[in-house]
């Protein structure tokens, strides 16, 4: 996989509600927590929700926009995680709005993190507007986020024929298959990540199941990667496996999702 | 009574698509024209072989609608050096 060329990234879909922001944040932490160097970069601007997924909403004094502006250097706004040292956020102002910033900008901002980082992971807004501009604009490489349901593939397919345009070639592009439901695709009641592909006529760089800890650790303010336990964090360690150009099956992404009968029995008595 | 019409559901069901097969149908619809490109023929070059491609896309039409080739028309006229071809199916 040539992924692992790549440094800079940014997460966007098109469609919104699709999962871009928890994507972001769950795989910066798995990066971070492999040893690597991590920026992620809310490029959602008065909308911005990446530092309350990380539960860093407290401790954000300076946003990109005061980079913009000359208050501060870009390494001055970054927040470093609490639980992971190499993991940063560069959040966004509340009170801007995207059209304060322009793809310039970011560039400017990227170029000056770009040394000090192993990966650059751009969380960009929805929609196809500025914000997704400015977002596109320093990025090397894009993870494409859909669901398996028609607005946000259709919306997928719009951001790749754009993307398109912006230069990004077929192998600079990856597709996250998000809040897959395994049990409805094996009923029939979903398109599976066959149909997506195909659709899309783009791999799939990993498939995320759909997964109730993921409310509960948005809830705490913790990435769900960073709980103990979690069958979801498999997926996050596949598809960075895979940007290091690792050969992993997509169906390692959903081993141990589907219950069995003893297993399904054996839970009811743990909540109780 | 009851027992013969569980077997009669149960055919009729088969007739239906699952939402998935549905899904992927309407996918593929809406997608199959998005990313293509769309040929620009000059009109010297579309004078020159003008009866071939009327035929070509008579044939094309004809057999993606499952019609004789004879409820296809094909009309062409000259847009800012381009072809416009304009093709009208009678599906009745």
């Amino acid at each position: 996989m040539p992924a692992q060329k790549y440094k800079v990234f940014v997460v966007t879909s098109g469609k919104g509600g699709v999962g871009k922001t928890t994507f972001t944040a769950n795989l910066g932490c798995t990066l971070a927590k492999m040893g690597e160097r991590v920026c992620l970069i809310d490029a959602d601007i008065g909308l911005k929700n990446l530092d309350v997924v990380l539960g860093l909403e407290n401790r954000i004094i300076y946003t990109s926009f005061d980079v913009v502006n000359g208050t501060v250097s870009a390494k001055e706004a970054l927040v470093k995680h609490k639980q992971l040292k190499n993991l940063y956020l560069l959040a966004a102002s509340q009170v801007a709005t995207k059209e304060m910033m322009s793809p310039e900008d970011m560039k400017r901002i990227v170029q000056e993190l770009y040394d000090d980082f192993d990966y650059i992971l751009i969380d960009s807004p929805a929609g196809i507007e500025r914000g997704f501009r400015n977002s596109v604009a320093p990025a090397e490489a894009a993870f494409i986020v859909t669901t398996p349901e028609l607005p946000a593939i259709s919306d997928a397919d719009r951001v790749i024929g754009l993307l398109e345009n912006y230069g990004f070639t077929d192998e600079k592009m990856f597709i996250v298959l998000n809040k897959f439901k395994p049990h409805m695709a094996k009923r029939g009641d979903m398109l599976d990540k066959m149909d997506v592909e195909k659709a899309l006529a783009m791999r799939i760089i990993g498939v995320i199941p759909d997964s109730e800890e993921v409310i509960v650790a948005t809830n705490k303010g913790i990435p769900v990667v960073l709980e103990d336990g979690v069958v979801i964090g498999r997926s996050f360690e596949n598809i960075v496996r895979r940007i290091k150009g690792e050969e992993v099956p997509i169906d390692e992404d959903l081993k141990g999702i589907s219950k069995g009968f003893l297993s399904s029995l054996l839970s009811i008595f743990k909540k109780r | 009574m009851w027992i013969i019409d569980i077997f009669k559901k149960k055919k009729k069901s088969k007739h239906f698509k699952t939402p998935k097969e549905e899904a992927a149908e309407r996918l593929e619809t809406m997608l199959s024209r998005r990313r293509e490109i769309v040929k620009m023929i000059p009109l010297e070059e579309f004078e020159a072989n003008k009866e071939e491609i009327k035929y070509a896309v008579i044939e094309t039409i004809s057999k993606k609608f499952n019609i004789p080739p004879e409820r296809v028309k094909v009309d062409y006229h000259e847009q800012n050096g381009y072809v416009v071809i304009v093709t009208n199916v009678n599906f009745k």
